[in-house]
């Protein structure tokens, strides 16, 4: 921005300490751009019915403190737009980790020759980084803030189910029907297990990628759930764009679930890498796997300078998912 | 008063197959459909030249070949004709929603109300047979008070230069009074009877006491009986007369249906498909060719029908659009909703969604939007009080959002999580359409939002579960699931049997790759419910080595490198024989490691 750089320039702190100067003035823009950018999350979103004025009345205004979508770990947080969390209103790619070794034999980008083999091959391996990363997503999406959530302190939850602080999210889910084929069918007791309420789903399944990004537009123009967790093989450009434009629009989170081999999306606020992990032993029983484990590498944030200078972005963190909290844990 | 229009197509064979097949049936040429009928081929349809010739229906082709030798002859399509005049009695649905095919050659259309939409009665004949003209077929069409009196008009009231008859409401009775008996559907029997007695006309059954009527049947049945021992089931269907004495059954079936056509008794039909319960429709002189007017036209139309189920205080659930083409066929465009809707725009978008692939053709000349499904629906105002829920707004742009995506991906493709009560994990979490939970899951009939369960805030189908469902009270969650589960469980290959013997095995081969097992947590058992293994004898052999009914030891296992699973062995596969012993399932089994333990990959633990 040639612009702003003559108001900066002759400021009489720059002399006297320039680094400490620059570094305040630089997040005191970043501020800036994030206020502008985020919607104001404090007013409430215009209803599309009929007579909402009336109900609009009864609704509490949501406090703005509470809405933070954050992982649970202190140590992670502070690295998320320094404490605010997670952008609500944006896009959130999330590509499963499949390894060095499996990596080197797909090859580096999806060329045309190499698709068809690359599909092949992740079909057969890559089971289970699909699902860390779709677990991973899915366990995200638990931790969302409600959008219409009435009473904070009131446990809505299952009657044997653990006690929650603030009601599940209502969640849209789009999985392609190949990757149902080969990674199963979601279990409403495994997803109850994670926080969420099956009743609060959907399932959208679609057979074509071109499906899965309408049916994801299209539920992010509905304005109608907390969020939306979508497994897709690639975002383009413009696809991505229009998502992210979507989201923002709407102030409805987006979760993509990508390909590991595609091409990242430049328009998601942030990008995870996720991968499978070993866990620890059980307390109680050292043959029994512990806490479920993956490994997180935050590739990217909007917004953040340098992929050098939080551990998160330098190599893969352990993260554990604690089921009692429904929140993930740094583990090592 | 109701009025019915009847259509009877006297060449409708012929005139079909000319119309798909031209050079079939080349004018000017003799031709007839044959089929296989009493001394052999039969002829079933004869056309105009050869019917010059002295040519009949009923004849046999050996007779008509010695009367003409050039006949030409084809082999008749009876499903094919009733396919057709089925297609055509769909068309029809233009002239009246009600409306079917009537015997084989024929369409009745219940035409109550719907001719000033035409311009009157003549004006909807004339323009009903002018189309049917144009597509090449021979018709006869009346309009009366009943069924049963257009029925007889339409065949025996018409000529081929004056090809339709309106009979004015309230004068069936002078209508029918010159057209012979056998206008009145009656079967061959009764007619020959009724003419043998002297009674031609209609007109002179109406005087007749009844009961003599009887009496002079019986009579003279029974002596026509003694001269034809042959034993022909005479009328069927009508009277179901045995072959003693019929007469009263007879008599009564004539007066049946005397009375049928004069509107004294009632004449139910059945109409083609669910009769939709409000129907708006509309036709143009000029066909619509391009998507945005046509999309414009059926906006309008939407609306219209969102303001009648309002004044009705209802919302659609199941909408049908039906396109008229002006070639004569029809597509049509079908939408169901999550939530009784009756807003115009949203019924729109989700028809329009399905109007953008439908083929336009050779242009749209009429269509017609109904309302097939309904529920009640109050008002706004009234769901606010009851429910008092800040969450409204939300809960109908869901039902909406399902609405859209259903109308795009198909019902199947939108999906909720249902809960059945089973030990099977496979069973006990089930994914069912979205719009048929809706309508099934709620047992209000309020029309309010627990319609749709998925509703963001504290919803009433979440009580009514609790309070309906058998297991309230219950824990929900009795184990760790895993949060995906494949389709069908995957049978794995054990390597290394000799260590077996601890909760898993040590290594496996799943999808042409070796894991090794770090971890491990189980075994818990599921057994199946136990009336699954009922129909299996009593020794249960084959039941415990069916994947369905035999009881599993799922455990959670941890491979190398951080993968988890959920596996499963198959309970009494451990001792020897029992591998050899399982029986041919739709499941292909894996080859038992030594120890004869059947192992399988059943879902994943992320």
């Amino acid at each position: 921005m040639p612009s702003a750089a003559p108001a900066v320039a002759p400021s009489p702190q720059l002399a006297v300490a320039p680094r400490q100067a620059a570094a305040s003035i630089l997040s005191r823009l970043r501020d800036e751009i994030a206020r502008i950018e985020r919607p104001r999350l404090a007013e409430p979103a215009p209803r599309l019915s009929t007579g909402a004025g009336a109900t609009d009345l009864l609704a509490r205004p949501p406090q703005v403190e509470e809405r933070r979508w954050i992982l649970g770990d202190p140590s992670v947080d502070a690295v998320l737009s320094g404490g605010a969390g997670l952008d609500l209103c944006g896009l959130h790619e999330i590509k499963p980790d499949i390894g060095p070794e499996i990596r080197s034999q797909i090859g580096p980008q999806d060329g045309p020759q190499n698709r068809q083999a690359g599909r092949r091959r992740e079909a057969a391996d890559m089971a289970s980084a699909w699902a860390a990363a779709l677990g991973f997503a899915l366990r995200l999406a638990a931790r969302l803030p409600c959008r219409h959530g009435a009473d904070g302190a009131l446990p809505v939850h299952g009657q044997g189910g653990p006690l929650r602080t603030h009601p599940a999210p209502v969640l849209v889910i789009v999985v392609p029907v190949r990757v149902e084929r080969e990674i199963g069918v979601l279990h409403a007791s495994g997803l109850d297990a994670l926080g969420l309420d099956p009743d609060r789903l959907l399932v959208v399944r679609t057979a074509k990628d071109a499906e899965t990004a309408w049916a994801m537009e299209e539920t992010l123009a509905a304005r109608a759930v907390d969020g939306l967790v979508g497994l897709i093989d690639r975002l383009d450009l413009t696809m991505a764009r229009r998502l992210a434009l979507a989201a923002r629009a709407q102030a409805t989170p987006c979760l993509a679930v990508t390909a590991a081999r595609t091409a990242p999306a430049a328009a998601a606020a942030t990008r995870w890498r996720v991968g499978v992990a070993a866990s620890a032993p059980h307390a109680q029983d050292p043959c029994a796997p512990g806490g479920d484990r993956i490994t997180v590498r935050l590739e990217r944030r909007r917004g953040s300078r340098a992929a050098g200078l939080d551990p998160l972005f330098q190599e893969p963190s352990c993260l554990e998912w604690c089921h009692e909290a429904f929140r993930f844990r740094l583990a090592a | 008063m109701k009025r019915f229009v009847s259509v009877w197509l006297p060449d409708w064979p012929l005139d079909r197959l000319r119309r798909r097949e031209p050079s079939a049936v080349p004018a000017g040429r003799p031709t007839a459909l044959v089929a296989a009928g009493r001394g052999g081929l039969v002829l079933t349809a004869v056309d105009r030249a050869a019917a010059a010739h002295g040519l009949r229906r009923g004849q046999t082709l050996a007779d008509a070949r010695a009367i003409l030798p050039t006949l030409r002859s084809r082999a008749a399509e009876p499903e094919a004709d009733a396919r057709a005049l089925a297609a055509l009695a769909a068309w029809c649905g233009r002239y009246g929603i009600e409306r079917n095919v009537e015997g084989s050659d024929g369409v009745w259309i219940d035409a109550t109300g719907v001719a000033h939409l035409f311009g009157g009665e003549a004006a909807l004949l004339r323009d009903l047979v002018g189309r049917l003209q144009g597509f090449g077929l021979s018709v006869r069409a009346a309009f009366a008070d009943t069924s049963g009196a257009a029925h007889g008009l339409a065949r025996y009231g018409t000529s081929a230069d004056r090809c339709w008859v309106i009979a004015p409401q309230g004068l069936t009775r002078e209508a029918l009074a010159p057209l012979p008996v056998e206008a009145l559907r009656l079967t061959e029997d009764s007619a020959r009877l009724l003419r043998r007695l002297g009674l031609k006309r209609i007109g002179a059954l109406y005087d007749l006491p009844r009961d003599s009527l009887a009496r002079r049947f019986s009579a003279s049945r029974s002596a026509a009986h003694g001269r034809r021992r042959a034993g022909r089931q005479g009328v069927s269907g009508a009277g179901g007369n045995g072959p003693g004495g019929g007469g009263d059954d007879l008599a009564a079936a004539v007066l049946g249906r005397l009375d049928e056509a004069l509107g004294r008794r009632a004449d139910p039909r059945r109409p083609q498909g669910a009769p939709p319960f409000l129907a708006v429709a509309r036709s143009w002189p000029d066909p619509l060719i391009s998507h945005e007017c046509l999309l414009g036209e059926v906006g309008d139309m939407c609306l219209d029908l969102g303001q009648r189920l309002e004044r009705l205080a209802l919302g659609a659930r199941w909408l049908r659009l039906v396109l008229y083409r002006a070639d004569g066929t029809r597509c049509e465009v079908r939408a169901g909703t999550s939530l009784a809707s009756r807003d115009g725009r949203h019924l729109l978008a989700l028809l329009a969604g399905r109007l953008a692939d439908a083929d336009v053709g050779h242009g749209i000349d009429g269509a017609v939007v109904e309302a097939v499904e309904v529920e009640a629906m109050g008002g706004g105002q009234e769901r606010f009080v009851a429910s008092g829920l800040p969450a409204e707004g939300s809960g109908e742009a869901l039902a909406r959002l399902i609405d859209r995506l259903a109308g795009r991906l198909g019902s199947a493709g939108v999906c909720r999580f249902v809960e059945v009560e089973s030990h099977c994990p496979e069973l006990a979490s089930r994914l069912v359409p979205a719009l048929k939970a809706g309508a099934g899951s709620s047992a209000s009939r309020s029309g309010g939002p627990g319609r749709v369960a998925l509703q963001a805030g504290v919803s009433g189908t979440g009580t009514s579960r609790a309070l309906g469902s058998p297991n309230a009270g219950q824990p929900r969650r009795a184990a760790i699931m895993p949060l995906l589960l494949l389709a069908r469980a995957e049978p794995v290959e054990v390597v290394g049997a000799d260590r077996c013997a601890d909760v898993a095995p040590a290594r496996f081969i799943w999808r042409r790759r070796t894991y090794d097992v770090v971890r491990a947590e189980g075994p818990a058992r599921i057994a199946p419910e136990w009336w699954r293994a009922i129909g299996y004898g009593e020794a249960g052999e084959a039941a415990r080595h069916d994947l369905s009914t035999s009881a599993r030891d799922y455990v959670r296992i941890e491979v190398e490198g951080g993968g988890r699973y959920w596996m499963f062995r198959l309970v009494g596969s451990r001792s020897g024989e029992a591998g050899a012993a399982l029986p041919p399932s739709s499941l292909a089994l894996p080859k038992p490691a030594e120890g004869g333990e059947c192992w399988f990959v059943h879902g994943l633990v992320p």
